[in-house]
C-alpha cells in the first residue's frame, strides 16, 4: 500500500483499502509558542500554494474542471462565525429546535458511552448532503453539457448537478444524497438539494436532519494570500423539523493539480460496520 | 429498465430476459453562457459523452466469433470450480455478491446504464451499478503494472483515433470475475477496450483479454451500446439493497 494514513483515525471514516492519498495535507504545526506556530502555518500553506498549482488551477471563475481537496478533517457542521471559534463554543450557536437539541445530546452521550450510532458511511452507504462535502477525501468537477459531475474518492460517491435549467422532475424518489438542481449567478455555482432520506447525518459528530432537509450551496472559486486557488462552499441548511431557522457552514477546497482520484472500495474492508445500529471499530 | 433491481441470487435468470433496447431519439445538447460547460472536446474529435446502455447484457463472454474463451488448464479448473460453486446455489462465490465492484470488463455487460463524461482531462465513465465511477486520462499507455497498487478496475489510459475510443488497463487485483459466468483472471489481466461511434445513438465495442495466467491466447468480445436520451442514472446502493 502507497498510502500514509495522517488523519486520526475517527470512528466514522471507515471501511476503506485506501485510507488517504500520499501527499495528503500535512497536518497544521502545533506545540510551541502562536507566532511561531502562525509562521510555520504560513510558510507551510505558501509552498502547497505552489506545489498544488504546477499543474494550474483552470483560469475562468467558472470552471472548476479537475480535483480539489479540503485541508483536514473538521467532523462538525457550525453556523459560521464573525471571529474563530471552537467547534464545542459554535455549537451554541445551533438554531436547534428541542427534538434535534435532544438528538443531538443522545449522540454525543452514546459516543462518550463508547458506542456511537452508526452513521450511514458506516455501512458504506452515500454519506448524505452536506456530509460528504466534509469528507476529507478528494473531489473532482467534471462538466458536460447541462450537467456538473462532482464525483468524490470516498466511498466512490456521485453528485450530479443539473445545469439545464429544469425544475426538478416530478416522482423524484428520496435518496441518500437527494436531488441537485444548480444555476450560475455570476461567478458562484448555486446547487440547491432536497428529496433526501432521513437516514444521513449532517455531520459526523451529533447534528441530523429529517425529510425536510433542504441544502443550498454556493461556491465560488478565489485566490488565497499564498496564491493558490480555492473553492469556498457557504453551505445553507433548512430543516424545520430539526433546526429554527437557516443556518450556513462553511468548506473550502484548495485545487490540487497534483494528484488524480483513487479507488477507494469502502465494501471491501469494512471495519466499521455497525451491529445493532452501534458502531463497532474491528 | 426492469432488469435493474435484480437480486444476485436471481442473476441467472437474467439469461432468459435479454432483450434488444429500444433505439432512442437523438440528445439535445443543452450547453448555453448561463450553464457552460468547460474542457469540452474539440471540434472535429469525436464525442463520446452521453447516457448510454448495453443492447443486450451478458452473462457469458464469447469470442467474437461465438466460441467459448480460449481456457488454458489452469484457467478451465478455476472456472468449473465457480460454476459449481453456482450451480450449488453458492452465489456468495460472486465477489458482486459482496458488493464489491465489478471489474473490467465485467461492469460494461452488467445491466444497468452508465454515462461516458469526455473533457480534454480525462473520460469518465460513471455507472449506475453501485455508482461506480472509474476516471482514465488521456495518455500513449497506461502505467507499468509495477508502479501502481492492483485495483477492481485497474489502471488506464486513454486515446481516440478516429471514431474509437482506445482505453489500455492494466494492474488489476485478481478479486473480480470477467463475466458473470465466473471466467476468472489474475493480476497480470490487461484489457483493451475499443469503443467505436458507428452511428451517433450507437457505439459498437469489442474488448480484448489477455491474460497468460488463465487463457492459452489473447482472445476478443464484443457488445453494442446505444444512447439512451431520456434516461436518469438511479442512485444504486448495494449495500443497501444487496442487489447488484
Amino acid at each position: 500500500m502507497r498510502r500514509l494514513a495522517w488523519l486520526a483515525v475517527s470512528i466514522a471514516v471507515v471501511c476503506t483499502a485506501s485510507f488517504a492519498q500520499e501527499g495528503a495535507p500535512q497536518a497544521p504545526p502545533t506545540g510551541g509558542d502562536p507566532a511561531a506556530r502562525a509562521a510555520a502555518r504560513d510558510k507551510l500553506n505558501a509552498t502547497q500554494a505552489v506545489e498544488w498549482n504546477k499543474n494550474p488551477a483552470p483560469t475562468d471563475p467558472r470552471d472548476f474542471s479537475g480535483v480539489w481537496w479540503t485541508r483536514g478533517y473538521d467532523r462538525t457542521f457550525r453556523p459560521v462565525a464573525d471571529h474563530p471559534m471552537s467547534p464545542d463554543a459554535a455549537a451554541t450557536l445551533l438554531p436547534m429546535t428541542p427534538l434535534e437539541a435532544a438528538s443531538r445530546q443522545h449522540h454525543l452521550d452514546m459516543e462518550k458511552a463508547g458506542t456511537p450510532i452508526a452513521d450511514a458511511p458506516t455501512q458504506c452507504f452515500p454519506h448524505g448532503i452536506p456530509r460528504l462535502m466534509a469528507s476529507p477525501y478528494p473531489i473532482e468537477f467534471v462538466y458536460a453539457p447541462g450537467l456538473i459531475t462532482i464525483l468524490h474518492e470516498v466511498a466512490h460517491n456521485v453528485r450530479f448537478i443539473h445545469m439545464d435549467g429544469k425544475p426538478v422532475p416530478a416522482a423524484t424518489p428520496r435518496s441518500f444524497l437527494g436531488y441537485s438542481v444548480g444555476h450560475w449567478e455570476g461567478n458562484t455555482l448555486v446547487i440547491v438539494t432536497d428529496h433526501f432520506n432521513d437516514r444521513t447525518q449532517i455531520d459526523e459528530e451529533s447534528l441530523s436532519h429529517g425529510l425536510q432537509l433542504k441544502v443550498t450551496e454556493r461556491m465560488t472559486k478565489f485566490t488565497n494570500k499564498y496564491g493558490g486557488v480555492e473553492i469556498r462552499n457557504l453551505i445553507t441548511i433548512e430543516d424545520p423539523e430539526h433546526f429554527t431557522k437557516p443556518w450556513t457552514a462553511e468548506r473550502l477546497y484548495p485545487w490540487r493539480g497534483d494528484i488524480k482520484i483513487a479507488e477507494y472500495s469502502c465494501e471491501e474492508n469494512n471495519r466499521n460496520a455497525p451491529v445493532n445500529g452501534i458502531s463497532v471499530a474491528k | 429498465m426492469m432488469m435493474r433491481k435484480m437480486p444476485v441470487a436471481c442473476l441467472p435468470v437474467l439469461a432468459t430476459m435479454l432483450a434488444a433496447a429500444p433505439v432512442p431519439a437523438a440528445e439535445a445538447p443543452a450547453a448555453s453562457d448561463t450553464a457552460p460547460a468547460f474542457e469540452q472536446p474539440a471540434a472535429g474529435t469525436t464525442d463520446f459523452t452521453g447516457k448510454w446502455a448495453i443492447v443486450k447484457p451478458a452473462l457469458h463472454l464469447l469470442t467474437t466469433d461465438g466460441k467459448e474463451p480460449p481456457l488454458n488448464e489452469a484457467g478451465k479448473t478455476e472456472y468449473a470450480k465457480r460454476k459449481a460453486a453456482l450451480k450449488s446455489g453458492d452465489h456468495k462465490i460472486d465477489p458482486v455478491s459482496t458488493c464489491l465492484m465489478h471489474g473490467i470488463p465485467r461492469l460494461l455487460y452488467a445491466p444497468y446504464p452508465f454515462l461516458i463524461l469526455q473533457t480534454t482531462r480525462n473520460v469518465t465513465f460513471v455507472h449506475e451499478a453501485n455508482h461506480t465511477f472509474r476516471i482514465v486520462y488521456w495518455d500513449k499507455a497506461p502505467p507499468a503494472a509495477e508502479d501502481v497498487d492492483p485495483t477492481y478496475l485497474g489502471s488506464a489510459a486513454a486515446r481516440i483515433e478516429g471514431k474509437t475510443l482506445i482505453i489500455d488497463s492494466v494492474s488489476f487485483n485478481d478479486q473480480t470475475w470477467l463475466d458473470y459466468s465466473g471466467l476468472p483472471h489474475g493480476e497480470k489481466l490487461t484489457v483493451q477496450e475499443r469503443y467505436t461511434l458507428t452511428d451517433p445513438q450507437t457505439i459498437s465495442g469489442e474488448v480484448r483479454i489477455t491474460d497468460p495466467q488463465f487463457y492459452s491466447t489473447a482472445w476478443n468480445t464484443r457488445f453494442t451500446l446505444k444512447r439512451q436520451p431520456g434516461m436518469s442514472l438511479k442512485e444504486n446502493v448495494c449495500m443497501d439493497t444487496h442487489q447488484m
